[in-house]
């Protein structure tokens, strides 16, 4: 019964992602206006920011969930934040290959420690080691105490590393959000609807992976 | 001179889709070893 | 109380001396190898100082915290001072306290063969330099002592607390290593002002999440 509820909800949910999906391809590829000098890897944009945008949710969905574990003991934040940071992780990971595809494109070379890149690795180390915790903490109940902890430390810590490292290295380029805000409509619309996509895209994953998670705990 | 750096797009694109297909595939393999045991307990 | 948890903590490593002489050793260690791998003309070197200081007290800082934990593991003291009734933030700040102490103990012996042996000369604004490292070594302890919490009781410790510490810590040692190095050229406060406030933000931040995270980390 729940199995094919969850089913029938799956199917639609992934079926109308995969159109959006291909509504979005359509639209980067043939309804954005080329960019002058950058020509397609600005398009990348199109890609490379709704990643980090939903990287970032991602985490503060982890916060959220480690609070509320924190407050509730209840297991169904632990599988939230769980699910939440393991999202977070791969389209960290996404962020972290597509800026320097960009990068290696624009600037001619793959990496500098520029202030947003920075934080997104340094992100991707804290979960690493976040995972690490979870794999090796020991018994279920003090790794998920433990684990909402860090992750509520972590997302702490984003604001003071992405300070420390925008005055560290104040020469380093500029990342070109700003000056993406000042194209023409074209590309705005067509860059929201990718964000829009992502964000969908992402509440799919998350409630798939949570999904998941508790029917295992159903199981056992 | 501009390049037209269409290569890199797709190689981004080709990225985003691989990773997203691996991700949904190897949901879809844990969720149907999950659900296999379930079904053949209230079957039995 | 405080100063009751305080006093067991410096009872202990002054009976054993544990902690204190295994990070002096490891520091004067790290400088030996510091001092062969760099081959440079100390005009040169002089300028990598503060960089390979921090690392050098981060190394320290790791293996210090990894003994002082490992010690309330092995005898499980925690779960002993937990059946007292004692706030358990408080056991926080005795750990950060002593963790600092211990700290400063070894850098004390550490910092004047670290100057003279590598050639560096000590600077004019030493009384400044220490005030920094102070700053610095509390920051340092106060994400360390609460990151030790999480990590200790984990199968691999001594490896989950480099990997958990070192990404969060990231810009804590950014401001100090810049401060140090603001010191070591004689700059004014002014121009290395910014530094010293994130220094302050992040050991009030960090301390004030391990009072408040404390509680569930000592929870059984």
């Amino acid at each position: 019964m729940f199995v094919t509820r969850f089913n029938n909800r799956l199917r639609t949910g992934i079926i109308i992602m995969i159109l959006l999906m291909i509504i979005n391809l359509v639209n980067i590829l043939f309804n954005s206006p080329l960019v002058p000098i950058q020509q397609w890897a600005q398009k990348i944009f199109y890609y490379h920011v709704p990643c980090a945008w939903v990287a970032f949710l991602s985490f503060f969905i982890v916060l959220i969930a480690g609070i509320m574990f924190l407050k509730t003991k209840n297991y169904k934040y632990d599988r939230l934040g769980l699910a939440a940071a393991e999202l977070g992780t791969f389209f960290t990971v996404l962020v972290l290959i597509t800026g320097p595809i960009w990068a290696s494109a624009i600037w001619g070379k793959a990496w500098t420690w520029e202030p947003r890149l920075t934080t997104t690795f340094v992100l991707f180390l804290i979960y690493s080691g976040y995972f690490m915790l979870r794999e090796f903490g020991g018994a279920p109940e003090r790794v998920a105490r433990y684990a909402a902890i860090l992750g509520i430390i972590a997302f702490i810590d984003v604001p003071i590393i992405f300070i420390s490292v925008r005055f560290w290295s104040p020469e380093v380029q500029s990342h070109p959000q700003v000056e993406m805000a000042l194209q023409p409509t074209g590309i705005m619309t067509t860059f929201f609807f990718s964000l829009f996509t992502f964000t969908m895209l992402y509440f799919l994953m998350l409630w798939i992976r949570t999904g998941i998670l508790s029917l295992k705990v159903k199981n056992q | 001179m501009e390049y037209n750096f269409f290569n890199h797009f797709i190689f981004t694109y080709l990225i985003v889709l691989i990773a997203l297909i691996g991700w949904f595939s190897m949901m879809f393999i844990k969720g149907k070893r999950l659900i296999r045991p379930n079904k053949s307990k209230t079957g039995s | 109380m405080f100063l009751r948890l305080l006093k067991k903590d410096l009872l202990v490593e002054f009976r054993s001396r544990e902690v204190s002489a295994s990070m002096l050793t490891f520091g004067l260690a790290v400088i030996m190898i510091f001092s062969f791998s760099i081959n440079i003309s100390p005009d040169l070197f002089r300028r990598f100082a503060p960089g390979l200081y921090w690392i050098m007290v981060l190394f320290i800082a790791v293996l210090g915290l990894h003994r002082m934990f490992s010690h309330e593991k092995e005898f499980d003291t925690f779960s002993m001072i937990i059946s007292a009734p004692v706030e358990r933030g408080l056991i926080f700040l005795a750990k950060w306290v002593s963790g600092v102490l211990f700290l400063t103990v070894a850098e004390i012996l550490i910092t004047l063969p670290f100057l003279l042996f590598l050639q560096v000369g000590i600077p004019e604004q030493w009384v400044i330099l220490i005030v920094i490292i102070l700053l610095g070594n509390i920051g340092i302890m106060a994400i360390g002592s609460l990151v030790s919490g999480l990590a200790m009781r984990a199968k691999m410790s001594e490896v989950l607390l480099p990997i958990l510490l070192f990404p969060l810590v990231s810009p804590q040692i950014i401001a100090t290593v810049q401060a140090t190095t603001a010191v070591f050229d004689g700059k004014p406060l002014a121009s290395w002002q910014l530094w010293l406030n994130l220094m302050i933000t992040f050991a009030l931040v960090f301390g004030l999440a391990g009072y408040l995270f404390f509680e569930h980390i000592t929870e059984e």
